[in-house]
């Protein structure tokens, strides 16, 4: 059986085909929606500016956006300054890092930089430097944000630093790709880096900086990892529009190579899922013989289908990435960490001064997303 | 008279505008359309005399009015720091 994409019902279905309308087509029908609830529907989808390149906004936000863009604009400058010292001394350090998602592809595939927005950089390290790109980040001023810690929990930690003004990076450390179970190992730094260029190679990107971003095929498959494994209750156009944009500049080899990579990591279901949402809302121009090998493909079980069902509870997703992991050791690990979080991660996260209160809470949470 | 821009400053392009970011505070300033055009003539380490020409030509405007304007607008950009002479 064919797979469709992951369908969203009429009404909200419609108003993402007439939201993308103004990223892709030149000209669209009248707003339906009134202007400051359009606005507010844009920036959830991340996609204001660039529905303001395309198009005519009403009139009574442009000098809201005129604004908004010269502030993004100042602000991915500071931003490009701060990424390109710190893969500046990622290398000096003769560290690994990948810097992949958003900034990425921000820099990479997208005309401006600031129509691309993101409340962080992602960079992909391995587990082993950990230590040392937590020394390096400190050197540099960065403070290491307050997160879950864990052997299994969490595979990322946010290093954030103020800029100028009252700009901020953030900084998302990830030692691996993904903190699904299931997803965790797809990439690793060395795959992405024999695979990837360096951003400096761009021609048209502002970042003049040595940092190592994934090849575009690479890319796609993330995003789609991404979009399913990570917000399976949500779909927002700019990470669809990523997708758009990486794969409408494929050259036949890239498209092959796309199914062959989905194929040998198993992620054939999700990727396909991405490509056809993208093309249902963004047109983007597939190639059929590459989304009929994916179908085949996809017919296989793959462990990783079970994220094309948007509507299970979060104990679905829990299980199944429970069932992925490769020994009891680390189930059992996995288990006793997500319903036994550490007491200081409780205190904060529960905003309790009563600890023991703080832990119920929190034990109860994580039970009744296990069960 | 040439201008550059002031070491703290850097300069982003929007569209057919752009935007000074001050490196040190955050502040920015926008310059539209003949701004922008100015900022890029004195980038191109060309002088405030041949930039308004050029400028005079696309708008077709007589350069004694632009040189009044640019002669202002580098004044602003003189006492907010942003250029410095050459």
């Amino acid at each position: 059986m064919p797979i469709n994409p992951t369908l969203k019902p009429e009404s909200e279905a419609n108003e993402l085909n007439y939201l993308a309308s103004l990223i892709i087509a030149k000209q669209s029908a009248k707003s339906p929606i009134e202007a400051t609830e359009l606005l507010a529907k844009l920036d959830y989808h991340g996609i204001t500016l660039l529905a303001a390149e395309h198009h005519n906004l009403a009139s009574e936000l442009i000098p809201q956006l005129t604004q908004r863009k010269a502030m993004m604009a100042a602000n991915d400058k500071l931003k490009q300054i701060e990424l390109a010292r710190l893969f500046d001394a990622f290398n000096q350090h003769r560290l690994k890092a990948v810097l992949f998602k958003g900034s990425a592809l921000a820099y990479s595939v997208y005309p401006k930089p600031w129509l691309r927005p993101r409340s962080d950089s992602d960079v992909l390290i391995a587990p082993s430097d950990r230590l040392k790109f937590d020394t390096v980040l400190k050197q540099l001023g960065y403070q290491k944000l307050f997160a879950m810690q864990g052997k299994y929990v969490s595979y990322q930690s946010t290093y954030g630093k103020a800029l100028p003004g009252d700009s901020f990076i953030n900084i998302d450390l990830h030692w691996h790709i993904n903190n699904r179970q299931m997803f965790c190992n797809t990439f690793t730094v060395l795959e992405l880096t024999t695979n990837g260029s360096r951003l400096s190679q761009f021609g048209t990107t502002a970042l003049r900086s040595s940092a190592v971003i994934p090849s575009n095929v690479d890319s796609v498959l993330i995003a789609g990892v991404h979009r399913l494994g990570h917000h399976h209750d949500e779909e927002r156009l700019a990470w669809l529009y990523d997708i758009h944009l990486l794969v409408s500049n494929f050259s036949e080899g890239e498209w092959q190579q796309l199914a062959h990579r989905a194929e040998q990591k198993k992620i054939c279901a999700i990727t396909l899922d991405a490509l056809k949402t993208s093309n249902r809302y963004l047109k983007t121009i597939l190639d059929n013989s590459v989304i009929s090998q994916l179908e085949r493909s996809a017919l296989k079980a793959e462990v990783s289908a079970v994220f094309l069902n948007r509507t299970l509870s979060e104990r679905h997703y829990f299980w199944a990435d429970l069932h992925s992991m490769p020994d009891l050791k680390s189930q059992l690990g996995f288990l006793r960490e997500s319903i036994f979080p550490p007491l200081n991660y409780v205190r904060q996260q529960m905003s309790s001064r009563w600890a023991s209160i703080a832990y119920l809470k929190r034990f109860y949470r994580g039970v009744k997303r296990i069960f | 008279m040439k201008y550059q821009l002031a070491e703290h400053i850097a300069l982003t392009e929007v569209d057919d505008e752009a935007v000074l970011i001050d490196l040190h505070s955050g502040g920015y300033f926008g310059l539209y359309h003949v701004g922008a055009m100015l900022m890029s003539h004195l980038q191109q380490q060309q002088t405030v005399e041949i930039a308004s020409a050029s400028i005079a030509e696309k708008y077709h405007i007589q350069h004694i009015t632009v040189i009044n304007d640019i002669e202002l607008l580098i004044q602003q950009l003189l006492d907010q720091k942003l250029i410095v002479a050459v």
